[in-house]
Order: structure tokens, then sequence, then C-alpha cells
């Protein structure tokens, strides 16, 4: 086969035909992974070109089947039928699962799907396995999305004949730090160095950018800015932003994302159907596995028909005298869904508010995803900004993808000699980061929507007279107290001189670069002390634990407490 | 087939990166560009900037207003802000100047920090209030008799903490 040609090659190492990658910077390729599916796609040198799989095709499920020793994805695989991927040998939804403790409703949700997926719930990761020759072979989501990524690798290798090593990745607004590191991990696992890593619709947004510049070629860094809502939403999460674009810069302005999407229309509608499911699947044996994966592709099929009509019958024989037999409706979809559906809504006018924005003030409104196919979700997209038409330049399934091939191509240094790579995205945090202080409150120093790189900072104090040292908590969040945010990794400053509480200054400052990196830095401000530098604080496994076990030795021993800001003198 | 042989690769025994690594960069290399930083001088810049023409940490000529941060008349109409803050991001983001990494990174923060407070009417309506207050109220002030400028100055540089 014509893969045999391909062999990972040392960056010295040119076969004569190919100069381009010695002489020029390597254009990083972009991947959007999605739950469901995914593509890949890189700036070819004049355009961004999705690559196809030996099988012709743009999009590739995403999946990785165990059998025997050899693992295959949905990169190469092609399946015989849908129900081969429900058997209990492929794991899929990795994206739901990647960086996620078993307390965790979105680990629970995935109970009811044909692979193992365990809970003790008491925060630590949960147990995932495959069914290989009748037993469950445990893995983890980290490893199915390298096995997967070393597929796509290896098929963009095939097709640019150069290696790739530079990617630009995907992700949804809502992803923690944490679960981030786990995306890095498992590029790392298969050899890729993660350029960026780009949240959905600030990809959609730089595409739309590229395609404002050009459709206007006007004087540039001035022109007419633009505002575009851009909506989201896959079989895992659902994402909106808002961007100002003008002379092929895109500023955004305020993001909102959601662990909600397809997945969840299709258990609601599960549930529905036959709402003793949990009970009937939940001892996972053969037979229980088969029955849930007809239940799962009958359902799949009515929601994706629903698009397009009004109603559809549904026919199940599950074998063990469970038939199923109605037609369901429109109405009755939506009705069940209702929740996801309002989820959608809030989102979309947080994400308005949260940019100090009116519906009125956007000009364009664009919606992306699987989801975007959906009557109900288009419905709610246009009556929340108020319009009768969406944007239509672009291709739903393929935006993200292709923002992401065009900021590969932009952070590897190419240039374009027609100006369509003059372009920057100008990112803001999805989520506050901050950490614990005044008893068990989250103190955001760097706020959320905040334009980035960027680098803030908050004095603290000591609680307590005499306090030599203090726990620097640092949290990822919106909510209120710590519990509800996410633990990124704590640090311990000592040396504060002896002095009354509430006199000693403890400077904490954040610094995010246009990697997204996040450092912490905190020190007593005192000339000659040195201060801690830590990068990224990652706690690797247990979040929940770490910050009870720190809570039960140290009670609030080092706790320390926000300065006032000084507002007169 | 070249794609499963590199998988099996991978799955044959568990992974760890350490097996990987001659093929791929640890992971915590990946992202952690390590450049010289200073907390105690980042963390006055925007102040002292604006405030004090002494500043000591800027490398450039340090612009003594947020106008002059962008490069632009102290009565530029919003869409003057905004098209000069286009323009300099376009300069000083970091992806656009990878060589000179530290100092793209500071600049773009300080056009940044600027642009916030005068793209907002609100902020931009204080900052001008303290900056022309300690300026143009100069006759009027010693006029009025020998009352310092330091409170309202001080009262600003310490709203503006970034």
């Amino acid at each position: 086969m014509a893969e045999q040609a391909y062999t990972v090659v040392s960056d010295s190492e040119t076969t004569g035909e190919e100069k381009t990658s010695s002489t020029f910077p390597e254009i990083a390729i972009g991947i959007d992974i999605g739950t469901s599916q995914c593509s890949v796609a890189v700036w070819n040198g004049s355009q961004v070109e999705l690559l196809r799989n030996t099988r012709n095709r743009k999009l590739m499920r995403s999946y990785v089947t165990f059998k025997d020793e050899v693992p295959a994805g949905g990169v190469s695989d092609e399946l015989a039928h849908e129900y081969d991927m429900l058997s209990g040998a492929a794991i899929f939804n990795m994206k739901r699962l990647i960086g996620r403790v078993d307390t965790d409703p979105v680990v629970h949700a995935s109970k009811s799907l044909p692979f193992l997926v365990q809970t003790l719930d008491i925060g630590v990761r949960p147990f995932i396995a495959a069914l290989v020759n009748n037993m469950w072979r445990s893995t983890t989501p980290e490893e199915v999305l390298a096995i997967f990524l070393v597929e796509l690798r290896a098929m963009a290798e095939v097709k640019l004949k150069r290696p790739v090593r530079n990617v630009v990745l995907t992700i949804p607004v809502s992803f923690s730090r944490f679960q981030l590191t786990r995306i890095e991990r498992a590029c790392a696992m298969a050899g890729l160095h993660v350029l960026r890593l780009m949240p959905e619709p600030t990809a959609v947004a730089l595409l739309y950018a590229q395609q404002q510049q050009q459709s206007s070629h006007e004087n540039m860094g001035s022109g007419s800015e633009k505002i575009a809502l851009i909506f989201n939403m896959g079989a895992g999460y659902c994402d909106v932003a808002i961007t100002a674009t003008a002379g092929g810069v895109s500023q955004i302005k305020a993001l909102a994302g959601s662990t909600v999407g397809g997945e969840d229309l299709l258990q609601n509608l599960m549930h529905h159907l036959l709402p003793n499911m949990d009970d009937l699947f939940s001892s996972h044996g053969i037979e229980e596995i088969k029955r849930m994966g007809l239940l799962r592709v009958a359902t799949q099929d009515a929601i994706h028909k629903l698009s397009s009509d009004i109603s559809v019958p549904i026919n199940l024989d599950l074998g063990n005298g469970t038939k199923l037999s109605k037609v369901l409706d429109r109405a009755e979809f939506e009705e069940v869904n209702k929740g996801v559906f309002e989820k959608c809504e809030a989102l979309i006018k947080r994400c308005l508010q949260d940019a100090k924005l009116e519906a009125e003030d956007v000009h364009d409104v664009i919606i992306v995803g699987g989801c975007s196919y959906i009557p109900m979700v288009r419905n709610i997209v246009t009556s929340i900004c108020k319009r009768d038409e969406l944007y239509s330049g672009m291709n739903p399934m393929e935006a993200a993808v292709r923002g992401a091939a065009l900021e590969g191509a932009v952070a590897s240094g190419i240039s374009d000699p027609f100006g369509n790579l003059d372009l920057l995205t100008i990112q803001a945090t999805p989520l506050s980061i901050g950490i614990q202080a005044d008893g068990s409150n989250f103190v955001p120093i760097i706020n959320q929507n905040t334009t980035t790189p960027v680098r803030k900072e908050q004095i603290f104090t000591t609680v307590h007279d005499n306090q030599t040292e203090a726990l620097i908590l640092v949290y990822e969040g919106d909510e209120k107290t710590v519990e509800e945010n996410h633990l990124l990794g704590y640090f311990k400053i000592t040396g504060i001189p002896p002095a009354p509480k509430g006199v000693p200054e403890i400077n904490v400052c954040m610094d995010i670069d246009a990697s997204n990196v996040l450092r912490v830095f905190a020190g007593v401000m005192l000339r000659g002390m040195p201060y801690m530098e830590v990068r990224m604080p990652t706690v690797d496994d247990g979040h929940g634990w770490s910050a009870q076990a720190l809570h039960k030795t140290y009670g609030s021993n080092l706790d320390v407490v926000t300065v006032q800001k000084k507002t007169q003198h | 087939m070249a794609s499963s042989s590199s998988s099996s690769f991978l799955l044959s025994t568990s992974i760890t990166s350490s097996k990987l690594s001659s093929a791929s960069p640890p992971p915590c290399s990946v992202t952690f560009h390590s450049r010289p930083f200073s907390v105690s001088a980042a963390y006055t810049t925007a102040d002292r900037a604006t405030t004090s023409s002494t500043s000591t940490t800027s490398t450039i000529g340090t612009p003594t207003s947020l106008y002059e941060v962008l490069g632009i008349q102290t009565g530029a109409n919003f869409h003057e802000i905004k098209s000069a803050y286009r323009k300099l991001a376009r300069v000083l983001h970091p992806d656009v100047v990878k060589l000179q990494q530290n100092s793209s990174a500071e600049e773009f923060i300080r056009v940044q920090s600027a642009y916030a407070t005068l793209s907002d009417p609100e902020k931009r309506a204080n900052y001008d209030r303290k900056l022309f207050g300690s300026r143009i109220a100069r006759p009027v002030v010693s006029s009025a008799g020998g009352r310092s400028h330091y409170p309202v100055r001080r009262r600003w540089e310490t709203d503006q903490c970034w």
C-alpha cells in the first residue's frame, strides 16, 4: 500500500524531493478531535486543505477498537456497521472522559456507554475498559486519545510526505487547565508537539476573520469592525464565543462553554424510550451490551431524521422480550431535551452579557458543529440573537478544523504573499483563575474573559499573628467558593517575617503567555526575599483529596486574606 | 501498514512517556517556554508608565499617558482607539513577534491595558479626570491656593491595579 512509503525522518534527514521542510518552518497542522468525529487540516501554501484518509473521508469517527494486542482507530479502520463500534471493544467519547474524576456527573452519565466506565465515587480517575476476548482490558482516555493521534499523525505524514510534529488542537471552552494537561500528555505520547490549544469557537472566529478580510480589501487596521457570535455544539460540548473582527484581527470578547451536547440529547432520548435502561444495562454482560448498542443506534438514527422530518417511527426488538414501537415526533424530542436546550440558551445569553453587548450589536451569527442541524438549536440561536438568517459562509462540520489550520500556519510564522495569513487571534481566558483566600472563598486574580497574554497580581496578607508561612491554593473556575471550582495546584510561601496579622504583604502574581501557559509567582514583599515561581501548578490526581488533606492537616493556620484596595490617601 | 505498526508500538506495553521520549519531546518542554521575567519589575509597569515619567522598568521611551501608549491624541474617539489598538496588536502580539518574545509580551500587555481603560467609557472618564485633573487643573489650583495634586494622582494609581 501507499502508506509503506512513509518513514519518520529526523529534521536533518531529508529525502531530496522535499526541501520545504528544512528550509522553511514546519507548518503546524490543525486537528479537531471531536467527541464523535475528527478531522485534520493544513495550510497548503495557498489555502486550507482538509486531509482525507485512505478511504477518502475528511471526517473520521473518533474511537479506538481494542482487538487482541493491536488496537485500531477510526482513522484507518472502517466499520462494517455502526454496531461494531458498540460491541464493547471500542472506546469512544474520550473527549468527554478525559481529565475527569469519578465523582463527575459527566463520567456517571458515561456509564451507559457499551464499554466499561466504573466509578468508586471518591474523586479519583474512573476505571475504563474495553471488551477484548471476553475480558475487560483497562485503558485510560489519554491512552485512547494517544493511539488515535498516532493514527492521525501517520495519515497526515503520508498525505503531506513529511514528518508531522507541530499541531494546533481545538478544545472545548469549558475544559479546565487540568484537562488541557491531559490533552498535552496524549499528544506527547503520540509524538506531537502542541503549538496551541485553541477553544473551538475561537478557531471558527479566526476563519471568520479571514473570510471578512478577503471579502473587504479595504484599509486594514481600521475598516469596519464586525461582531460575530459563534455557537458551536457538537456531540460532547457546547461553546459560545463573541468576537470583534476587523482587518484580520479577531479579538475574543467573551467565551462561555458547558459539557452539554449531542450525547446528552441521545442519552435523554434513550432514557425516554426505555425508562429502566440503566437497570437493564448496568451488568454490562455481552447480551446487554448488544441491546444497548441496538437502542443507541436506533435513537441516534431517530435524532438525525428528526432534523428533517417532523416525526419518525421507531421499531426496535431488543431480543429479551422488550420491544419498542412508537412514533416519535419533534415536539416530543424537544420536550425530553428541554433542559439541554435551556442550557444552550443560558450560555448564549451569558456570553452576550459578558461581552457587554445586545443581540442587536451582533453583525453575524455563526452556528457550527454536529448539533447545528437540529431545528430547535437553530431556533434558539436565531431567536436570542433576534434575526432570521444565520451566517452561511462556513461548513459547520469543517469550520473549527479550518480555523485551527490557519492558526497553525500563523503561529508557525508562515506568511502568504496574498495576505491570506495576515491574521491574528487575540485570545481571552475562558475561566477565572485565582486563589483560596478569606476562608474558603475563591478570589480571582485573572478574571474570566481577560485578554491574553496577561499578567495580574494582588496583595494578600496573613490571618494570624506571627504567621511565618502561607499556603497558596490555585483554583480555576467561576464559582464563589473554592469547593465548586477546580483545584489546579498549591504551594507554600515561607520566611514571612514575624508580625501582627494583616501586616505582611504577600504578592501573588499570575501570568499567562501567548501559548496559554500559566505561571504563578508569589512571595513576601521584602527586599531580598526570593519569590516562588510555579509553572502551571498541577495536581496529578485526586483533586478533591489534596484540598481535603491540606485542610485536615493545616486548618486555617496557613490561610491568607485579601488586602482591601486602598482607595484613600 | 504504517499506521497500525506505530499504534502497536504504543500499545504493546503500557504507555510511558519515557519510552517515547526518543521520538517525542517530553510533555513539559512542549509549551513551557522559559523567558526571563521579574515580578518586581512587572508589577509596577502600568502604574509607573502612566503616573511617573521616571519609570525604570521600560526598555524604550516610557509613554506618560495611556494615550501615548496607543499613540493617539487625547481627544481620540472610540473608533480611533480601537483602530490604534488593532494596529499595535498586529505588530506587538507575541504571535506576530516570535523572535523577541520577552519584550513583545510586555509591550502587548501594556497596550492591552491601555486599551482596556480607554475603550471603556466609564474607566476612560475616570482616567481622563485624573490625567487632566493634574495637568489642566494646575493654574486653577495655584490660583486657589497651595492644594497638592498628590491625593488625586495617588488615588488613580491605586485604582489602576491590573
